[in-house]
C-alpha cells in the first residue's frame, strides 16, 4: 500500500495520531495534497517527542516552522504516562472515508519510505466501516484524555460533519490498549498453546521481559524471531529469555542488513492464525500493560491463514537469512536518550480575535512573575504576562492585546518563562483560522465546467492585455510550482538521458511554456480559453497574499478569494470568467503594496499601483467592461488594494514603510489621473450602506487617511473631495464605541435621556480619577461637534455593576464653557474650580490628569446645578 | 503446461507492507542556487536561447526535418514524427562524428551518448538507432521550445484559426519554410537525403561522411544565406510579435557583451573563469565610469550582476562541501544532535591552510579583522583567483574569504544602472539571490561576530537549513543529502555532495552559437573576433 495517494484534496478530515511528527514533511509535501478549505486536519502526537523537535528547531532558529500549525491544521502534543504511541490515519470525506493503522509515524520515514506495514480500511467495506466506528469511540476517548477544547471542537466537528461514523459497532479488527493490555487481547483469541509464534519489532525493553512473557503465555512449540538491523534489546537477555523459552528457536535477518520499523506478531496453531500489527514493539508498557503503565498503542488483530501469516512476515526485499541465537547477543538497547517531561511545560498558547494571547502550561514549581516571549524570524521578544488561574501545578498564562499588539506581526512561536525558569516553545495556535477552514466542511467542492465561449474579441482580453504589459511582481514571486517541476523534471531527466539531460535549465522549457500563452500573433484574437491561460498565468505571478496573525474571520471575509468550486452551482462560462479574473485582481491587489517591489524599482511599483486602479476603476465605469467584476466583488478588491497601500492594523501598509521621500517617488511613479480615478472609486464603492459596507468604511478608514495625506488618493474635484471627507470622518455611536474599546480598553455604553446622551462607562477604576475618562470626553466631543466644542454637553457616569442605568454611579455633567459638576457615592456634590473650556480639557489630555485635578471638596448649591445633573 | 501457484487468502483488514514510495536521486542544486540563475535570471538575459540549445545549425536541421515529415508523408501522428525525428538526429550526430573537422570530440552533438557506445563499430554501415530515449529527442528537449519561442513552430495541439488543432508540430509559416530549405538546398544531393532518409536499413558510413561534407554543424560558414537566417531569427528586429523584438534585442546585447569579452581575453571563449572574470570587469568598469552607451552599461550592469550571483552560490557552495564532509565523516550511528553537530562544526569548520589561514583562533578573531587580513594577502589576486584557491584547498574561512572579498569589490550600487539591481535583486524560492543576500551577511556583520560565529551562521543558515527545505519540496525525490530525524540531523553519506562552485551561465550557448554563426573564431590561442563580431560590438557599445 502506498501513503501518498491517501492524501487528496477530495478528503476534508484528516486525523493522525503518531509518536513522531515529521514537521517538514507533511507540511511541504502531505499537507498541500489535501488542498484548502474545508479542511479539518489534525495532528496529535507524543508530547515528549514534539517538545523536543521544537527545541532543536528554536536551537537552529528555525521556529519559523512552526508558522502554519495551529493555523492550517491543529497540532496537539498529548501527554501520556508513558509514550503516546499510535500510528494511525484517518482520511474523512462526507460520504466515506479510509482509516490506516500501521506501525510508520507521520513522516517521511513512515509513509514514504518502505518497511513499514500498515492496515486499510475503507468505509465502503462492512468490515471497514465498523474497524473505523471502533477507531472514531477509541479517539473520542482520546481526545477527552487532552482535556483541550479546541481539540474536542475539531473532534465535535468531524463526528458533525461526516454523519455516517455514527451507527452500530459491530465486530472490529481495531483493538487498543485503554482498558486491556494487547498481549491479553491476543491471549483471549488465541489461547495459550500455539504451534507457532513469529515476531518482528525494531525495539524492545532492555531485559527482552516482553518477549519471555509472550513465550511463557502461548508456549509455542517454534518461535521464530525476525531481528532487524539496530534491533534494541540487550542481547545476552534476549538469548536468556529465547532459550528459556523451551521452544524450537529460528532467528532471522535480512541480508543486507536493513533496518525495519514494522512491528508484527503471528501466533498459528493448526490451520488457524492470528496477526497483531500496528504500533506496539515487543516491549512491556506497549504490550502487557495497560492505563497509567502503558504507552498508549492502536493495532489490529486479524485472523487469517498459517501461510498468510508467513507469507507477511517473509517480505522478498529484505531476504531474511537464518542466523543463530548466539549472533544476537551482540545487540544492545543502546539508543538516544528519550525525551522528558520537563519542570515548566507549556502545552500550547493561542491568540484570539482581539490579539489577546492565551497560555496552558504545567508547572511543576510555585508559580510567580511570568513573561510571554515571541518568536519571529529575527526577533524574539519578550512581554507581560498575568499567571490567571494558578492551580495544582497547572495555569493559564494571558498576555492583554495591548502588549502583545504590536509584536503581533509574524510571530510563529511562543515559550513562557515564569520565576526565571524557560519552557519549550509551541506554536502560536490561530483558532479562529481553524474554525474558517472548518466553517466550509460539508460544502461540496466541485470545479469549474469547461468553457466553450466563442468571445473572441472580449474587452476583458484588452484589460488583460493591460495588466500583462504594465504589471510586475517577480520582485515576489515564489514561483513554487514550476521550480519544483523543473527540479522534479531534471532528476527525471537523468536517467532517460545521460549527461544530456543534466542541466536543470534545460527545463527552462516550463516558462517558455508559460510564455506562449502571453505571445500571440497579433493577428489573432484571443479565446476565452487563452484569456483564461492569461489570468491563470497572472494569478500565478502575483505572490500569494502572506499569512499574517490577528487575522479577524468574520462575515466580512467574504472578502477572500472566491473560491471555484463553492458552489453548487454548475458554473456558466461567464461566471467562470468573472471569477477567475477577480481573484487574479485580487491577489495583485494584495501584493501591490508589497515593499520587496518598491525597493526594486519604485517605477515598477508605481506602475503597478497605477494599473491596478486604472483596471478596478474601468470595470466599474465603463460600460463594456462591466460586469467582470461582480458587484459584491468590487468592494471587496478595493478594500485589499487599499489596505495593502494604506495597512490595517498591526499589518502596515506600503505608504507606512516609506520615507517621505519615498512616497515622493512613488507618487511621481503613479499618474495623477490614476491617483484621482482611486479617490473617484473609492466614493462609489466603499458606500457606507447596510452594516457590512459601515463595518468596512470603518476598517478601511485609517488607510483611506494615510493615502489621501501624501496624495496616493487624490481627489479631482470638489464633488468627490466632499465625498472623500464624507466618507474619511463618518462615525457613529456603535463604531465608537468599539473604537474606544480597542483604544482604551474602557466599554462605554451611549444611554440616551430626556436631557441628552450619558456615557456610562465600565472598565474604569474610577471615572474621576482615570485619566481615561478625560480622554474618553475630548474624543466623544470630537466625534460629536468635529472641530466645534462650543456649548457641547457630555454626561459621563461610571457603571460599577451595582449602579444601573447610571443611578447610584459617580456621574459629571460636563458643558463646554461652563463649570463641570460632580455627584458621586458618599460624596459631597461638588462644581469645579474653573469653567471647562476645550484648553482646559485638552491640558488634562496632555497632562494625563483626571477628572479629580478639577474639583476640590466641598458642597454646592443644588438648586445651582444645571437640569442635566440632577 | 502452466504452472499453477497457490495464493493463500487474504482477508479484508490484513495488513500489508508499505511500499517505497520516494524515488532516490542525487537531484540537482542542493542549495537552491543555481536556479536563480537558470530559472529566474538568465530567461530575462538570453530569451529563448537554453542550456543545451548549443549548436545553430540545428535551427535549420530541425525545420527541415518537420517539414520532410510532411513532404514524405510519413504519417499523421505526434508519434510517428517522434520516430522520425530521432532517428534523423541519430544519423545526422552521427554524420558528425564523421566529419573530417569535427570528429568525435565534438560538442553540443544530440545524441551523443548513444553514438559514443558505437565509436568503435567496425564495419561499413551504421544500424539506425534513436538519438535520445525521451520523446522527440534532442529536439522535444533542448530546441522545440526555442522554435516555438521564435514563432517557427506550432507545437502539437495549437488551435488555429479555423479552430482545427494542429496534431503534430509543423512548421509555423514562410520563414520557417525558407530555413528549412536553406538546410535542404545543402544535402538536397546526397544520398542520405536521397536514399536513406526516413528508412529503417543498415545506413552505409560513406553516406553519412557525405552529409558531414555537406551541412556538418561545423560547416554553417560554408552557407551564408542560412547562418544569416538564423542571425536574423536569433537578432533581428523582424520578428512575428511586438513582443519579440525586445527579446532580440536583448538577446543581441548578451551575444554582443559575450563577443567583447572575447575581444578583451581571448581565452574567454575555452576558459570559462576568464570569461567570468571579463564579465565582472565590465560591470566594475561601469560603476567606475560614467561613460559608455546606456546599452553597454546596462548589459554589462545585468551580466555583472549574475557573476556576483556565481561568486556568491561558490562561497556558499564551498562551506557545503566542508559541512558535508564532515558530517559523512563524523556521524554517530543515529546521526548528530544539534549540541553535537555543533561542536564539530566549530572544531572543523574553522580549519583553513594556506593562504586563508587565520593569524588567530577563528572563535577570538572578529571577522573585521580576518577580513583586513584577506584583503591584504588577496590584494593583487581576481575574485576568480580567490575563488580557485579556495576550490583547491575547500574550507569554511575559504568560502568566507570569497564572500567578504565579493561584498567588499562589489560595486556600488548607486553608480550601477537600474538593471544591476533588477538583476541583482532576483531571489530563489528558498534562497536570497544577490542583494538580499549581502543585505543579510551586512546586517550580521554590523554585529561584529567572530569569524566562527559568522561561519556558523553561514553554515546553519544557508546551508543546513536551505539544504532540507529545498530537498523537502522536492518529494517524492528524495534528494536529502541530510535531514532531521528525531531530533538529530543525519547525514547519508552515499549521497554525491559535489561542491558547485560559481556556474558557467549559458557559456557553452553563447560561445558556440556565436562561434557558428561566424562572430569569432578560434585560434590556437583562443578566439579572435570576426568583423561580423565586431560589428556587433561596436552597435552595442555605441548604440544610442
Amino acid at each position: 500500500m502506498k501513503f501518498r495517494p491517501l492524501f487528496h484534496p477530495r478528503c476534508s478530515v484528516f486525523w493522525a495520531t503518531t509518536y513522531t511528527f515529521d514537521i517538514e514533511t507533511f507540511e511541504s509535501h502531505l499537507l498541500p495534497r489535501l488542498g484548502g478549505a474545508p479542511l479539518n486536519a489534525v495532528v496529535l502526537a507524543d508530547q515528549n517527542h514534539l517538545e523536543a523537535e521544537w527545541a532543536q528547531l528554536a536551537a537552529v532558529g528555525e521556529l519559523f516552522q512552526l508558522g502554519r500549525a495551529g493555523r492550517q491544521y491543529l497540532l496537539r502534543g498529548i501527554e501520556w504516562p508513558h509514550r503516546f504511541h499510535p500510528k494511525t490515519y484517518f482520511f474523512g470525506r462526507p460520504d466515506s472515508g479510509t482509516l490506516v493503522v500501521g506501525s510508520g509515524n507521520c513522516g517521511l520515514n513512515g509513509f514514504l519510505n518502505g518497511n513499514e506495514v500498515a492496515t486499510r480500511f475503507d468505509s465502503k467495506d462492512p468490515a471497514g466501516m465498523s474497524a473505523i466506528r471502533h477507531w472514531a469511540a477509541w479517539m473520542t476517548r482520546v481526545v477527552h484524555e487532552t482535556d483541550d477544547s479546541l481539540c474536542e471542537e475539531q473532534w465535535r466537528n468531524v463526528q458533525r460533519s461526516l454523519g455516517w461514523l455514527a451507527g452500530p459497532l459491530g465486530q472490529s479488527t481495531f483493538v487498543h490498549n485503554l482498558d486491556e493490555s494487547l498481549s491479553d487481547q491476543l491471549r483471549r483469541r488465541v489461547g495459550d498453546r500455539l504451534d507457532e509464534l513469529h515476531l518482528l519489532a525494531p525495539f524492545c525493553d532492555p531485559g527482552a521481559k516482553a518477549i519471555a512473557s509472550l513465550a511463557s503465555t502461548f508456549h509455542p512449540k517454534r518461535l521464530c524471531l525476525y531481528a532487524p538491523d539496530r534491533m534494541a534489546v540487550d542481547g545476552p537477555k534476549l538469548v536468556r529469555a529465547l532459550r528459556a523459552s523451551g521452544a524450537r528457536i529460528e532467528v532471522r535477518r535480512p541480508d543486507p542488513q536493513a533496518y525495519v520499523h514494522a512491528k508484527l506478531i503471528g501466533a498459528m496453531r493448526g490451520k488457524q492464525g492470528w496477526l497483531l500489527s500496528g504500533s506496539a514493539n515487543l516491549s512491556q508498557s506497549a504490550l502487557l500493560s495497560t492505563g497509567q503503565h502503558a504507552n498508549c498503542e492502536a493495532a489490529v488483530l486479524v485472523e487469517a491463514a498459517p501461510a498468510t501469516i508467513r507469507e507477511l512476515f517473509n517480505k522478498p526485499e529484505l531476504a531474511w537469512k537464518t542466523s543463530s541465537v548466539d549472533e544476537l547477543a551482540s545487540l544492545t538497547h543502546d539508543l538516544p536518550p528519550e525525551p522528558t517531561a520537563p519542570q515548566l511545560r507549556l502545552l500550547r498558547a493561542s491568540i484570539d480575535e482581539h490579539g489577546v494571547v492565551t497560555a496552558f502550561f504545567r508547572s511543576i514549581a510555585h508559580v510567580g512573575e511570568a513573561r510571554l516571549r515571541l518568536w519571529a524570524p529575527e526577533t524574539e521578544k519578550d512581554v507581560a504576562a498575568a499567571v490567571v488561574v494558578p492551580a495544582g501545578g497547572s495555569g493559564i498564562l494571558i498576555a492583554s492585546a495591548e502588549t502583545v499588539s504590536e509584536e503581533l506581526e509574524n510571530v510563529c512561536a511562543v515559550c513562557i518563562i515564569v520565576d526565571k525558569q524557560k519552557s519549550g516553545y509551541v506554536p502560536l495556535e490561530e483558532p479562529a483560522s481553524l474554525r474558517a477552514l472548518l466553517e466550509a466542511v460539508g460544502r461540496e467542492r466541485q470545479d469549474p465546467d469547461g468553457l466553450t465561449l466563442d468571445d473572441l474579441s472580449s474587452p476583458l482580453g484588452q484589460l488583460v492585455v493591460r495588466i500583462r504589459e504594465r504589471v510586475d511582481f517577480s520582485a515576489v514571486l515564489e514561483d513554487i510550482e514550476v521550480t519544483k517541476t523543473i527540479a522534479a523534471g531534471a532528476a527525471g531527466m537523468d536517467d532517460a538521458n545521460g549527461d544530456e539531460g543534466i542541466v536543470i535549465e534545460d527545463l527552462n522549457e516550463l516558462l517558455l511554456r508559460r510564455r506562449r500563452h502571453l505571445v500571440r500573433p497579433r493577428s489573432t484574437l484571443p479565446t476565452i480559453d487563452e484569456i483564461l491561460a492569461e489570468i491563470q498565468a497572472l494569478r500565478d505571478e502575483a505572490p500569494a497574499p502572506a499569512h499574517r496573525l490577528h487575522v479577524v474571520v468574520g462575515k466580512h471575509e467574504e472578502g477572500g478569494a472566491e473560491n471555484d468550486g463553492q458552489t453548487k452551482h454548475k458554473w456558466s462560462p461567464t461566471k467562470r470568467l468573472q471569477v477567475r479574473f477577480s481573484n487574479a485582481l485580487d491577489r495583485m491587489c494584495r501584493a501591490a503594496g508589497d515593499l520587496r517591489i518598491f525597493d526594486r524599482d519604485p517605477e515598477q511599483a508605481g506602475r503597478n499601483i497605477e494599473t491596478l486602479i486604472d483596471v478596478l476603476h474601468a470595470c466599474h465605469f465603463r460600460e463594456e467592461v462591466n460586469g467582470f467584476v461582480s458587484l459584491p466583488r468590487m468592494p471587496v478588491l478595493t478594500e485589499h488594494l487599499l489596505l495593502s497601500l494604506g495597512g490595517s492594523e498591526g499589518s502596515p501598509g506600503l505608504a507606512q514603510k516609506l520615507t517621505e521621500a519615498d512616497l515622493a517617488d512613488l507618487l511621481k511613479s503613479t499618474a495623477l489621473e490614476s491617483r484621482q480615478r482611486f479617490a473617484e472609486l473609492i466614493t462609489h464603492v466603499i458606500a457606507p450602506g447596510g452594516h457590512e459596507g459601515k463595518e468596512r468604511l470603518y476598517r478601511l478608514q485609517p488607510a483611506m487617511q494615510r493615502l489621501v495625506d501624501p496624495g496616493i488618493i487624490a481627489p479631482a474635484d470638489d464633488d468627490v473631495r466632499e465625498r472623500l471627507t464624507h466618507l474619511l470622518h463618518l462615525n457613529d455611536d456603535e463604531h465608537w464605541t468599539a473604537t474606544m474599546w480597542r483604544k482604551h480598553r474602557v466599554s462605554v455604553r451611549i444611554h440616551p435621556t430626556a436631557s441628552g446622551k450619558w456615557l456610562l462607562i465600565s472598565g474604569s477604576t474610577s471615572v474621576l480619577d482615570d485619566p481615561a475618562s478625560v480622554q474618553l470626553v475630548s474624543e466623544w466631543l470630537w466625534y460629536v461637534g468635529g472641530d466645534n466644542w462650543d456649548g457641547a454637553q457630555v454626561r459621563l457616569a461610571i457603571f460599577d455593576g451595582h449602579a444601573h442605568e447610571g443611578i447610584g454611579a459617580t456621574r459629571i455633567a460636563i458643558t463646554v464653557g461652563d463649570t463641570a459638576w460632580l455627584q458621586a457615592p458618599g460624596r459631597v456634590d461638588s462644581q469645579s474650580s474653573e469653567k471647562v473650556t476645550r484648553r482646559v480639557i485638552e491640558a488634562l489630555v496632555a497632562q494625563h490628569q483626571p477628572w479629580a485635578a478639577l474639583f476640590v471638596a466641598g458642597s454646592a448649591d443644588a438648586r445651582q446645578r444645571p437640569a442635566a445633573a440632577r | 503446461m502452466a504452472q499453477v501457484t497457490v495464493v493463500a487468502d487474504v482477508p479484508n483488514g490484513f495488513p500489508s507492507w508499505v511500499e517505497r514510495d520516494i524515488i532516490i536521486t542525487n537531484g540537482h542544486d542542493p542549495l537552491g542556487l543555481e536556479t536563480i540563475a537558470s530559472v529566474r535570471i538568465l530567461p530575462l538575459l538570453l530569451p529563448g536561447v537554453l542550456a543545451l540549445s548549443r549548436r545553430a545549425r540545428y535551427f535549420t536541421l530541425h525545420q527541415f526535418v518537420l517539414d520532410e515529415f510532411v513532404r514524405r508523408k510519413v504519417g499523421t501522428t505526434s508519434r510517428e514524427l517522434d520516430h522520425f525525428m530521432r532517428r534523423a538526429e541519430y544519423e545526422y550526430g552521427y554524420a558528425v562524428k564523421l566529419c573530417s573537422r569535427c570528429g568525435w570530440d565534438a560538442r553540443g552533438v544530440l545524441g551523443d551518448i548513444a553514438l559514443r557506445q558505437h565509436r568503435w563499430d567496425a564495419g561499413l554501415s551504421v544500424t539506425r538507432q534513436l538519438s535520445i530515449q525521451t520523446r522527440m529527442g534532442g529536439y522535444g528537449l533542448f530546441y522545440r521550445s526555442p522554435l516555438i519561442f521564435f514563432g517557427l513552430v506550432l507545437g502539437e495541439g495549437t488551435e488555429l484559426q479555423s479552430g482545427k488543432k494542429v496534431p503534430f508540430d509543423c512548421l509555423a509559416g514562410p520563414r520557417a519554410r525558407d530555413l528549412a530549405q536553406l538546410f535542404r538546398d545543402r544535402v538536397a544531393p546526397t544520398a542520405w537525403y536521397k536514399r536513406y532518409l526516413g528508412r529503417d536499413d543498415a545506413i552505409p558510413k560513406k553516406a553519412l561522411a557525405e552529409l558531414a561534407e555537406a551541412a556538418c554543424l561545423c560547416r554553417l560558414g560554408e552557407a551564408p544565406t542560412e547562418r544569416a537566417a538564423i542571425f536574423d531569427v536569433l537578432f533581428s528586429d523582424d520578428q512575428p510579435v511586438e513582443e519579440a523584438i525586445d527579446e532580440a534585442q536583448q538577446r543581441r546585447r548578451s551575444f554582443a557583451l559575450n563577443l567583447e569579452a572575447i575581444a578583451k581575453d581571448e581565452t574567454s571563449v575555452d576558459d570559462v573563469a576568464a570569461w567570468r572574470h571579463q564579465l565582472w570587469t565590465f560591470a566594475d568598469g561601469v560603476a567606475r565610469s560614467p561613460g559608455g552607451s546606456t546599452a553597454y552599461r546596462g548589459t554589462a550592469a545585468q551580466w555583472g550582476a549574475l557573476i556576483a550571483r556565481e561568486y556568491q552560490q561558490a562561497g556558499l557552495s564551498i562551506i557545503w562541501n566542508v559541512v558535508c564532509e564532515v558530517g559523512n565523516r563524523n556521524q554517530p550511528p543515529y546521526g548528530f544532535t544539534t549540541s553535537e553537530l555543533d561542536a564539530l562544526l566549530a572544531v572543523e569548520l574553522a580549519k583553513a591552510t594556506g593562504r586563508f589561514k587565520m593569524p588567530k583562533a577563528a572563535s577570538t578573531m572578529p571577522v573585521k579583522e580576518y577580513e583586513g587580513h584577506i584583503a591584504g594577502e588577496f590584494a593583487e589576486s581576481t575574485l576568480e583567483q580567490i575563488l580557485r584557491a579556495g576550490v583547491d584547498a575547500p574550507s569554511g574561512p575559504a568560502g568566507l574569504a570569497l564572500l567578504l572579498e565579493l561584498r567588499r569589490r562589489l560595486p556600488n550600487r548607486d553608480a550601477m544602472p537600474d538593471q544591476w539591481r533588477h538583476i541583482g535583486g532576483i531571489d530563489g524560492s528558498h534562497q536570497e539571490g544577490l542583494i538580499h543576500f549581502l543585505a543579510e551577511f551586512q546586517r550580521r556583520l554590523d554585529s561584529n561576530p567572530t569569524v566562527l560565529e559568522l561561519l556558523m551562521w553561514l553554515a546553519q543558515h544557508f546551508v543546513i537549513s536551505r539544504h532540507q527545505h529545498i530537498a523537502a519540496s522536492k518529494l517524492p525525490r528524495f534528494t536529502f543529502r541530510f535531514r532531521r530525524e528525531l531530533g538529530r540531523l543525519r547525514f547519508y553519506p552515499d549521497r554525491a555532495h559535489r561542491a558547485f562552485g560559481a556556474g558557467d551561465p549559458r557559456w557553452e550557448p553563447l560561445m558556440l552559437l556565436s562561434e557558428d554563426l561566424g562572430l569569432w573564431r578560434g585560434t590556437e590561442t583562443g578566439g579572435t573576433l570576426t568583423p561580423e563580431g565586431y560589428a556587433m560590438v561596436n552597435d552595442l557599445t555605441h548604440a544610442v
